[in-house]
């Protein structure tokens, strides 16, 4: 039991907070000039980044949040047909590199995209009717793109196993629905909804290009893009460690925040683990979801359709229409060699399964750990597991750099190290997606188990894991999704030939090759359904009434 | 059902393993650092890097690093006990950190004499400079017809929310642009930013994101490089996309790599800057960086002739950029976010 502490907290010590700590001890023991925070706090510049970051962050959680409790619903409780390819699809978002979901919102709600284009053709206008990117609401609408499924993937996968009885009761003693829904089933699933919200926070916390490209330009500055400028473009490591001080101060405070209001809503279920049921949709019920998907499909679906089409239109003549081709697909394998195309693939799916084969027992381990222990060292421990995901990632790729040539100076390049990093940034995903469940498992019911005779694994295996296992499955998927998108620790970590096809896919347009970019994309995400399928048909049973 | 998943793991596992086996090792090699659209297979190193190795008989390891700015930034941090012997990728705008870092050695290539004197940006020859172009801002000549002849005509009205910029913060051509309205406009250039700002439909984070929404027909004026068009016309038999000469003269960057301290493999390095100036490597460059070669001797193929070579060339000294640009884009960041 002691020593399963060690499980999911010494990788992490290895793996994060050392590299961190060398960069920040190096860039921080000072050198010429004012301390980099006395430079950062006498700018009043700063204050209003932070506060600009903090608040888009705080919008786009809502936002996810509130679109994402429909769909929690509908993945958690209906049974529809295609639910699975819709589980399937909530992690495709995060595959994406940025700079492919700039170009799909572009594609689609641009100023000449196809819904602009399409209103301008039916009404006869001159202008877009819908001016929506380069404003502040296209940073959200961008956030709840990513977000809100995953919000629905991590609620509905807790409300899947959530107990009606209280909700029946409250309803037979003269509770309206809707009263009903605020006053016990809404507070019920609050765990999960705070487990969510902390990693959506995170990621919006952490977000750059989207920001700077889609909300217009300077006037909406994160930290992120001050990191990146004073790492890549200024070259002032100090800064860039000082800025990395702060953003990481604020998001282990804001973790903490969501961690403890998760530990104060979670109460354990008593008695029997919670009943499942689904319901069927039929009637007017359906005409509500029918708006509801019509409404997902606006916002997630259809900037990914458009750049999927997209990639098979091609102009022929110099001022011609647009007409389908596969040319981008050839160029894609052709230009130079297939070889190299199938390289990629293969090295992202290598990394990506190895990533999750790892990130599950790690997730795992921490969070049955913090479930198990009480107290102020547990929540702690919570929130610095969760924290690889609130550092930048430009910062921590100088750690890593800096750590191997002070432990491996030979060190030219390892698959093994790539895949601990993105180890790294994807456990947590596990580790959230699983820990709402595993608090609500009342501990009378694995104690049963062992006086029954069952050993402490033999346990965990038949009872604990079967009521976590939709958890597990996506954070599965997510965990596979980071890994297939990940491309800076890739680019320092990896062996100087090894390509992925994020990587690829920045190639090829920086060489001017978009749409062959496209195309790449495109491969990404079917590759991506394929395994998220296979992963969803891992995970066991679906929850159809007919097979009870 | 854990059956299927012990069986679906298992498979993994095995189908993964093949990847695991050789690595191997190089010796008597040269180890060259690059930013990423150098050593990327669309890139100049598949088409000149097997050509040096066979006529060097050397192994060469490239190993790109991302962004020209984290070339130098690796250099720096392995300042003590260089891993690498050739960096790629110093440009003007970089070079007075590269001096001051003091991670580079002096080396005068003899192919130096066939580079134009306004090409050798550094006297000290810490620096070789390989490729030179030009930013210049990229037009859709099927939405605009009269082109705009100056960095003050994009301020017109004509071209209100039509003008896509990069951020000087994060990426090189951004700073570029920014370095140019300075170069025109002295210290008054935020009054210029504030009279462009309403032609500006987005600041976008990097060159590729800003050209991805321009291509795609978001805005018909992007920031780029005046030898863009070359790509359109030799690749995509298109001459659409056109660049705007500008009056005032465009802001220039030039290329160049550079040989660390300490080398392990001097004689090496040496041998691949000489290549760099030579004939195989120079004319590579047209077509595949999209760039102008530094020697004069190299002939350009008949599409640049889509390129604009400005009779004016705008550079600031890398010294004043050094010392300046930090309060520069102070006061930049203030201009533009009102």
């Amino acid at each position: 039991m002691r020593l399963l502490w060690l499980v999911p907290v010494v990788p992490t010590l290895i793996l994060f907070y050392l590299p961190l700590s060398v960069i920040l001890a190096e860039a921080l023991k000072g050198g010429e000039g004012p301390s980099p925070f006395v430079r950062l706090f006498s700018n009043p510049y700063t204050f209003r980044v932070i506060g600009f970051t903090l608040w888009q962050a705080l919008v786009s959680t809502g936002v996810s949040l509130m679109l994402g409790l429909p769909g929690a619903w509908l993945l958690g409780r209906a049974t529809f047909p295609g639910k699975r390819l819709l589980k399937a699809l909530t992690a495709i978002p995060f595959v994406l590199p940025s700079i492919l979901v700039v170009l799909a919102f572009v594609i689609f709600y641009g100023n000449s995209g196809v819904l602009n284009r399409f209103a301008m053709g039916v009404f006869d206008l001159k202008r877009p009717p819908f001016p929506i990117l380069y404003s502040f609401s296209a940073i959200v609408l961008a956030h709840a793109f990513y977000n809100f499924p995953l919000a629905a993937r991590l609620i509905g996968g807790f409300w899947e196993r959530h107990n009606d009885g209280p909700a029946l009761a409250a309803r037979t003693l003269g509770a309206g629905p809707v009263r009903c829904f605020l006053t016990v089933t809404l507070p019920g699933l609050l765990p999960a909804i705070f487990s969510a919200a902390g990693l959506i926070y995170l990621f919006c916390f952490m977000s750059f290009a989207v920001v700077l490209v889609l909300g217009g330009g300077p006037r909406y500055t994160t930290i992120e893009v001050e990191i990146y400028r004073a790492a890549r473009i200024s070259l002032d490591l100090d800064m860039a460690a000082a800025l990395a001080v702060v953003g990481a101060g604020l998001t282990l405070s804001m973790l903490w925040i969501t961690v403890k209001m998760q530990h104060r809503a979670s109460h354990a279920v008593r008695g029997q683990a919670s009943r499942r049921g689904t319901l069927r949709l039929s009637g007017k019920a359906r005409i509500f979801w029918g708006f509801y998907i019509l409404l997902v499909v606006l916002v997630v679906a259809s900037p990914l359709v458009a750049l999927v089409v997209r990639s098979f239109l091609a102009q022929v003549s110099r001022s011609g229409p647009l007409v389908w081709t596969l040319k981008w697909y050839d160029v894609l394998f052709t230009e130079s060699g297939s070889a190299l195309s199938l390289m990629a693939v293969k090295n992202s799916l290598v990394f990506a399964s190895l990533t999750v084969c790892a990130a599950l027992p790690l997730g795992m381990a921490a969070a049955w750990v913090t479930t198990r222990s009480q107290g102020v060292w547990a929540r702690f421990t919570e929130t610095a597991m969760m924290l690889p995901m609130g550092v930048s990632s430009v910062v921590l790729g100088l750690g890593y750099f800096k750590c191997l040539a002070l432990f491996f100076p030979d060190y030219s390049g390892s698959r093994a190290a790539v895949v601990a990093a993105h180890v790294v940034v994807a456990y947590p995903f596990v580790l959230r997606s699983v820990s709402a469940s595993l608090k609500r498992i009342s501990p009378s019911l694995p104690q049963v188990a062992r006086t029954l005779g069952a050993g402490p694994f033999q346990t965990f295996l038949t009872v604990e894991l079967p009521l976590i296992r939709s958890g597990l499955v996506g954070g599965a998927c997510f965990a596979f999704a980071l890994s297939m998108g990940e491309i800076n620790a890739t680019l320092i970590l990896a062996r100087a030939d090894t390509i992925t096809i994020p990587l690829a896919l920045y190639r090829l347009i920086g060489a001017y090759r978009f749409f062959a970019a496209c195309a790449l994309g495109t491969l990404l995400m079917g590759l991506c359904v394929v395994c998220f399928l296979l992963l969803e048909w891992m995970g066991g049973e679906s929850l159809d009434p007919e097979r009870e | 059902m854990m059956k299927r998943v012990m069986l679906a793991v298992l498979c993994l596992c095995l189908a993964t393993l093949p990847a695991y086996a050789g690595n191997r090792e190089t010796d008597g090699k040269l180890v060259i650092y690059t930013y990423d659209s150098f050593a990327s297979e669309w890139g100049l190193a598949p088409k000149v890097i097997p050509a040096f190795e066979k006529v060097s008989g050397l192994k060469v390891e490239l190993i790109s690093v991302g962004s020209s700015g984290q070339v130098l930034q690796r250099a720096m941090l392995e300042k003590d006990h260089p891993k690498a012997d050739v960096v790629i990728g110093i440009d003007n705008n970089l070079l007075a950190k590269a001096r001051k870092s003091g991670v580079l050695s002096p080396y005068r290539s003899a192919g130096l004499d066939r580079v134009p004197e306004a090409l050798r940006f550094d006297p000290e020859c810490q620096v070789t400079p390989f490729d030179y172009g030009y930013f210049a801002m990229i037009y859709d000549s099927e939405v605009i017809k009269n082109p705009p002849q100056s960095l003050e005509d994009l301020t017109s009205d004509a071209y209100k929310k039509s003008v896509i910029l990069m951020d000087p913060r994060t990426s090189g051509p951004g700073l570029g642009f920014f370095l140019w309205t300075v170069s025109v406009y002295g210290e008054d250039f935020a009054d210029y930013w504030t009279r462009l700002a309403p032609s500006i439909l987005t600041i976008t984070d990097s060159w590729s994101s800003g050209y991805g929404l321009f291509t795609n027909g978001e805005a018909p004026l992007v920031l780029s490089y005046s030898s863009s068009p070359v790509y359109h016309v030799a690749f995509e038999k298109s001459s659409r996309y056109k660049a705007a000469a500008f009056k005032e003269g465009h802001y220039m960057q030039i290329e160049g790599a550079g040989i660390l301290k300490g080398a392990p493999h001097r004689k090496a390095a040496e041998a691949f800057i000489d290549f760099m100036l030579s004939e195989t490597f120079q004319r590579e460059i047209p077509l595949t960086n999209i760039m102008f070669p530094a020697s004069s001797a190299t002939p350009l193929p008949e599409s640049f002739s889509h390129a604009v070579k400005p009779e004016k060339s705008l550079q600031l000294s890398p010294e004043v950029i050094m010392t300046k640009s930090e309060g520069w884009l102070s006061t930049w960041v203030g201009a533009v976010s009102k």
